[in-house]
C-alpha cells in the first residue's frame, strides 16, 4: 500500500467518532470479525488508527477499499451534507427498457472517465434497489483528489438522484451527461429543492410523505381529544374564540395532514413584486418597478415550523400557498414575480 | 358582531364576568387558571378571546371588566388591541376597562416602547398595569389584584364603584392624560 | 441664643428644600427620574444631527480605524476621579495589572517589561455637544520579541468610551465623576474582562452588557435606509426570530438597498428629522408586504438584527459599522455614528430610568 493510500485510510478512519468506529467497520465488511476482535478499542484514537490502518495494509487494501469506507461513513453521516436533486425524463416516445445495474454502473464510469481520465468512480449498493456513488474527480493530468468526492444516490428505475454538492461546478453537466446516459434517460435538470436530509428529500420526490401517517394516525386523535379537554377544563373559564379556534386547527391539518412533515432546514423565495399598502394609498404608488426582496427561511424543521404559526397565531389560517405548496412541487428555492 | 355594552343585561347572581382580550392564548389561560385559584366570595366567570368583537351568536353574561392584554414584545398584539377597542361602548371606560402590558422586564425583547401603551392607556382614561405573566409568583400577584377590581367591577364590593376605583387609580399611579 | 436658634434652623430649612428641590447629585438624579417617569422619555422625533462637530475636529485616521469592526456594547456607570491628564499612568497601571492576571500569583513590578503594552488616547470630536466629555481609546498592544522588526505593535485588543448627546445623563452627575455612558469592546472576552475589572478597581464604576432592543433596532436600520450613498455594498437586511415552538424559525427579509431607500423616502416626510411615526409606517409597510405574499404576521415576531451598507447591530449588543474608506470620505460618516451611539446612550438613559423604576 502506498503512502498517499495509507494516509487516505488514516484520515477516512480519523473522521469516524469512537462510538461508531465498530458499526462503521462492520458495515464496510472489509475487515473480518475475527479481526476486529484482536484490536484493541479502548486505546487512544491516533494508535487504534494505527493498528486499523496496518491491519489494513495486512489484507492488501486497495484505495477502492477506502472509498468504500468513505461511502460508509457518510451514509451514517448524510446530514452533514447538503443534498440537491436532479430530475430526469425519457424523450416522446421513450420506453421503459430493462434496468441493469450492473450495467449502469458501468456506462456511468466509462463516461466519466472518457471525459476526465484521472478520476475515481466507487459504488456501494444501497438499501431500496438505491446505490450510492463517490467521485473523486481529477484531470488529464492531475491524479484524483480523494478529500474533495462528490456523493451521488440514485434509486434505480426512477428519474431522481440525490448529489451532494460538488465543490467544481465546471463537472456538474459532466455528472448529468453520465446519469441520464446511464440510466436511459433522454434529459435532466437541477430542481429547486434542497436539503440536508436526504431522506425527506426522497420521502418529497417520491410522494412518500403521506404514507407515513399510519404510524401517527393512532396518536393524533388522542393529541386532539386532550387539547379539547384542555379548553373544557373549568366551565368557569369561557373560551369566545372557539370556533375560530377550530378552524384554525382544522385548517392547518386540511393543508399539512396527519404525518409528521418531512424534514427541511430552509427555503428561499427571491420576490419581485410591486409594493401594495394597505394603510396609505400613496406609499410607493408612482413606482413601476418592483421590490426585490430575499426572503430565507431557515428552521431545524421548517415544515413542522411553518404548521405551528397559524394555531399559535402567529399566520393566518390557511397559510400562503408559496409556503404549503413546498412538498408537493418540491421546491424550497423560488422566484415570485407578478403577473 | 356588535358593540359591547356594559349594562345590556341583568346581572347574574353573585357572578362576576371578566373579559380577557389579546393574542397570548396560553399566557391568557394561565392567567386565567390563576384569577380562579384567588379565593374570592363571588362567582367568577372568565371569558378569553383573541380579539373583538365576539360572536355575536351566543348567550353570555353581563361583563364587569374587560382587560386588554398587550405583548410588548409584539406589536401585532399592540394592534390587535387597538383594534379591538374599536368594538367597545364608550360606557365601559368609565372604570369597567383596564391595559395589562406584559413582558417589559425583558427589555430586550421589546418592540414596543412602553410610553406607547401609557399613551394608549391614557387615550382610553384606563389604567395600565405592567406585568410579567411568565412567571407563576408574578402572575398570582397580577391574577390577584385582577379579582379584586373585577369584584369591585361587579359591584360586590360595598361601598366602592368602578368609577370610584378609576378615580383613585387614577391620581395614585397614572399622571391624568393632561400632564402628558 | 435666639440667633443660634435661627440661624440653625434655617439650615436645617435650607437642607429641607435642597432636599426637596433636589440639590444634591443623587437627588437631582432622582428628580430627574420622577420627571422623566411623568413626561415622555421617548423623543417622539430625533434630528438628524448636522455634523459640524465631528469633522472639524476629529483625527481621520483613528476614526477609520474604529469603523470596520465589531464591536460588542457595554453601559457604564459614571468613572470617579477619572482624569483626562493621567492617561499615561493608567496605561502603566493597567498593563502591570493585565501582566499581574495574566501570570496569577507572580508579583510584578510597575512598568516591567512585559510582552503587551498599553495605550490610552483621547478620541478628539468624538461626541455631540460641547458639553459631552471628551472620549477616549484604550488598546492592549503585543510588543515584537524581536527588537529587529522595527517595534511593530500588533493590536490584541480594543476598547473605547464615549458619550454622545449625554445631556440629560450629564445633568446629574457631579463634578468628581465623568460620565461616558457607552463602552465599546473588540478583541478577546477575557481582555475585556480584565480591563473592566481594572476600571472597576479604579474608578469605581460598573460595567453591564448592552442589548438593543426591537423597538431601538428598528430606529436604526430607518436610519441607515435612509442613508444615501452612491454606491450600495450590501443590501438592506432584517433578521427575525419566531417564537414558535417546538421548532424554532428565523426568517431573514433582505431588501434590495436603493428600493429600502425608495420605500423610506415614500414614508419620509419631515426633512431634517426622523419621527417615531415614520419609523412605525416604515415598519408597518414591511410587514404588511410580507403579510400579502406569505400570510405571515412580522410584527408578532421578534426583530433581532439588522444589517444595512452602512452598518449593522445585533440584539445581543454587537454593532459593525461597514462603511468603506471611499465612502467615508465623501459620506458624512459621523452621522452615522453619531446616530447609533446617540440611540445606544439614550438606551442607556431609558435602561436607568427603567430600574430606577422597577426599585
Amino acid at each position: 500500500m502506498d503512502e498517499t493510500v495509507a494516509e487516505f485510510f488514516k484520515r477516512t478512519i480519523l473522521k469516524i467518532p469512537m462510538t461508531e468506529m465498530m458499526t462503521i467497520l462492520k458495515a464496510w465488511d472489509f475487515l473480518s470479525e475475527k479481526q476486529l476482535q484482536n484490536v484493541n478499542f479502548r486505546q487512544r484514537k491516533e494508535s487504534l488508527v494505527q493498528d486499523l490502518v496496518l491491519l489494513c495494509e495486512k489484507k492488501r487494501a486497495s484505495v477502492h477499499d477506502a472509498a468504500l469506507l468513505d461511502i460508509v461513513y457518510t451514509q451514517f453521516h448524510r446530514h452533514r451534507k447538503v443534498w440537491d436533486v436532479f430530475q430526469m425524463s425519457k424523450g416522446p416516445g421513450e420506453d421503459i427498457d430493462l434496468f441493469d445495474m450492473e450495467q449502469f454502473k458501468s456506462s456511468f464510469k466509462k463516461i466519466l472517465q472518457r471525459a476526465l481520465k484521472n478520476v475515481m468512480v466507487s459504488f456501494r449498493d444501497a438499501e431500496e434497489n438505491a446505490v450510492w456513488i463517490r467521485i473523486a474527480w481529477g484531470t488529464q493530468y492531475r491524479k484524483p483528489n480523494q478529500y474533495k468526492p462528490v456523493y451521488v444516490v440514485y434509486y434505480s428505475q426512477t428519474p431522481y438522484a440525490f448529489t451532494s454538492s460538488c465543490p467544481l461546478r465546471s463537472n456538474i453537466p459532466l455528472l448529468g451527461q453520465a446519469l441520464t446516459v446511464a440510466s436511459n434517460h433522454h434529459k435532466i435538470v437541477k430542481m429547486d429543492l434542497r436539503s440536508r436530509y436526504l431522506d425527506s428529500l426522497k420521502a418529497i420526490v417520491f410522494k412518500q410523505y403521506n404514507q407515513t401517517f399510519e404510524t401517527y394516525n393512532s396518536t393524533t386523535p388522542l393529541q386532539e381529544k386532550s387539547l379539547e379537554l384542555d379548553i373544557h377544563m373549568d366551565s368557569r373559564i369561557i373560551h369566545e374564540n372557539r370556533i375560530e379556534k377550530e378552524r384554525v386547527q382544522r385548517v392547518t391539518q386540511e393543508t399539512f395532514g396527519d404525518y409528521s412533515q418531512p424534514r427541511l432546514e430552509f427555503a428561499q423565495y427571491k420576490l419581485e413584486t410591486k409594493f401594495k399598502s394597505d394603510f396609505n394609498g400613496d406609499i410607493l404608488a408612482e413606482r413601476k418597478e418592483p421590490l426585490r426582496c430575499l426572503i430565507k427561511f431557515s428552521s431545524p424543521h421548517l415544515l413542522e415550523a411553518l404548521k405551528s404559526l397559524a394555531p399559535a397565531g402567529i399566520a393566518d389560517a390557511p397559510l400562503s400557498p408559496l409556503l404549503t405548496c413546498i412538498p408537493n412541487k418540491g421546491m424550497n428555492y423560488f422566484k415570485i414575480k407578478d403577473k | 358582531m356588535s358593540v359591547l355594552r356594559p349594562l345590556d343585561k341583568q346581572p347574574g347572581l353573585n357572578t362576576a364576568t371578566i373579559l380577557l382580550v389579546g393574542t397570548e392564548d396560553a399566557l391568557l389561560q394561565q392567567l386565567a387558571d390563576a384569577m380562579l385559584k384567588e379565593d374570592c366570595a363571588s362567582e367568577l366567570k372568565i371569558h378569553l378571546a383573541r380579539s373583538l368583537p365576539l360572536p355575536s351568536d351566543v348567550n353570555r353574561p353581563r361583563i364587569d371588566l374587560i382587560m386588554f392584554v398587550v405583548n410588548l414584545h409584539s406589536k401585532y398584539s399592540l394592534q390587535n388591541v387597538e383594534e379591538s377597542l374599536r368594538h367597545v361602548d364608550a360606557t365601559f371606560f368609565l372604570g369597567k376597562v383596564g391595559f395589562l402590558a406584559m413582558g417589559a422586564g425583558q427589555e430586550s425583547h421589546c418592540s414596543i416602547h412602553r410610553n406607547t401603551v401609557t399613551k394608549l392607556a391614557n387615550t382610553y382614561r384606563s389604567p395600565l398595569f405592567f406585568c410579567d405573566l411568565e412567571r407563576e409568583g408574578f402572575r398570582a400577584t397580577v391574577a390577584q389584584r385582577l379579582v379584586r377590581m373585577l369584584q369591585i367591577c361587579a359591584g360586590h364590593v360595598p361601598g366602592v364603584s368602578a368609577l370610584n376605583l378609576l378615580s383613585l387609580l387614577r391620581s395614585s399611579e397614572n399622571p391624568a392624560p393632561e400632564d402628558l | 441664643m435666639d440667633s443660634y436658634e435661627s440661624t440653625h434652623q434655617h439650615i436645617a430649612s435650607s437642607r429641607l428644600k435642597d432636599y426637596f428641590i433636589g440639590a444634591t447629585p443623587l437627588q437631582k438624579r432622582l428628580e430627574s427620574v420622577r420627571k422623566q417617569t411623568s413626561f415622555v422619555p421617548t423623543p417622539p422625533r430625533r434630528k438628524i444631527p448636522q455634523c459640524s462637530q465631528l469633522q472639524e475636529d476629529n483625527d481621520p485616521q483613528k476614526v477609520a480605524f474604529l469603523l470596520h469592526k465589531q464591536w460588542t456594547l457595554y453601559s457604564l456607570t459614571p468613572l470617579y476621579k477619572f482624569s483626562y491628564t493621567n492617561l499615561k499612568e493608567y496605561a502603566s497601571l493597567l498593563s502591570a495589572f493585565i501582566a499581574a492576571e495574566k501570570q496569577k500569583g507572580l508579583a510584578v513590578e510597575v512598568g516591567e517589561d512585559f510582552n503587551i503594552k498599553v495605550t490610552f488616547s483621547t478620541l478628539l470630536g468624538m461626541k455631540g455637544t460641547q458639553r459631552d466629555p471628551e472620549a477616549f481609546l484604550v488598546q492592549i498592544l503585543s510588543k515584537s520579541q524581536l527588537p529587529s522588526e522595527n517595534r511593530e505593535h500588533k493590536v490584541l485588543w480594543t476598547g473605547w468610551f464615549c458619550c454622545i448627546f449625554g445631556d440629560s445623563l450629564l445633568e446629574t452627575v457631579s463634578e468628581d465623576f465623568t460620565c461616558v455612558p457607552l463602552f465599546l469592546a473588540n478583541g478577546a472576552e477575557t481582555n475585556t474582562a480584565i480591563v473592566g475589572t481594572w476600571f472597576q478597581k479604579t474608578f469605581d464604576c460598573y460595567f453591564s452588557p448592552l442589548a438593543i432592543n426591537a423597538f431601538n433596532l428598528s430606529w436604526m436600520a430607518a436610519m441607515w435606509t435612509a442613508c444615501k450613498m452612491d454606491q450600495y455594498m450590501a443590501a438592506t437586511e432584517f433578521l427575525w426570530s419566531v417564537p414558535c415552538s417546538p421548532q424554532s424559525l428565523d426568517i431573514s427579509y433582505a431588501i434590495h438597498p436603493e428600493d429600502a431607500k425608495a420605500l423610506w423616502d415614500s414614508v419620509h416626510k419631515t426633512p431634517g428629522e426622523v419621527t417615531q411615526e415614520e419609523v412605525d409606517l416604515f415598519m408597518d409597510c414591511l410587514y404588511s408586504h410580507f403579510h400579502r405574499h406569505f400570510k405571515i404576521h412580522l410584527s408578532a415576531t421578534r426583530l433581532v438584527r439588522v444589517s444595512t451598507s452602512v452598518a449593522s447591530a445585533h440584539t445581543d449588543g454587537k454593532i459593525k459599522v461597514s462603511l468603506n474608506k471611499s465612502s467615508y470620505v465623501i459620506f458624512p460618516y459621523c452621522y452615522i455614528v453619531f446616530k447609533m451611539y446617540g440611540i445606544c446612550i439614550f438606551h442607556i438613559e431609558e435602561a436607568q430610568w427603567n430600574a430606577n423604576l422597577r426599585q
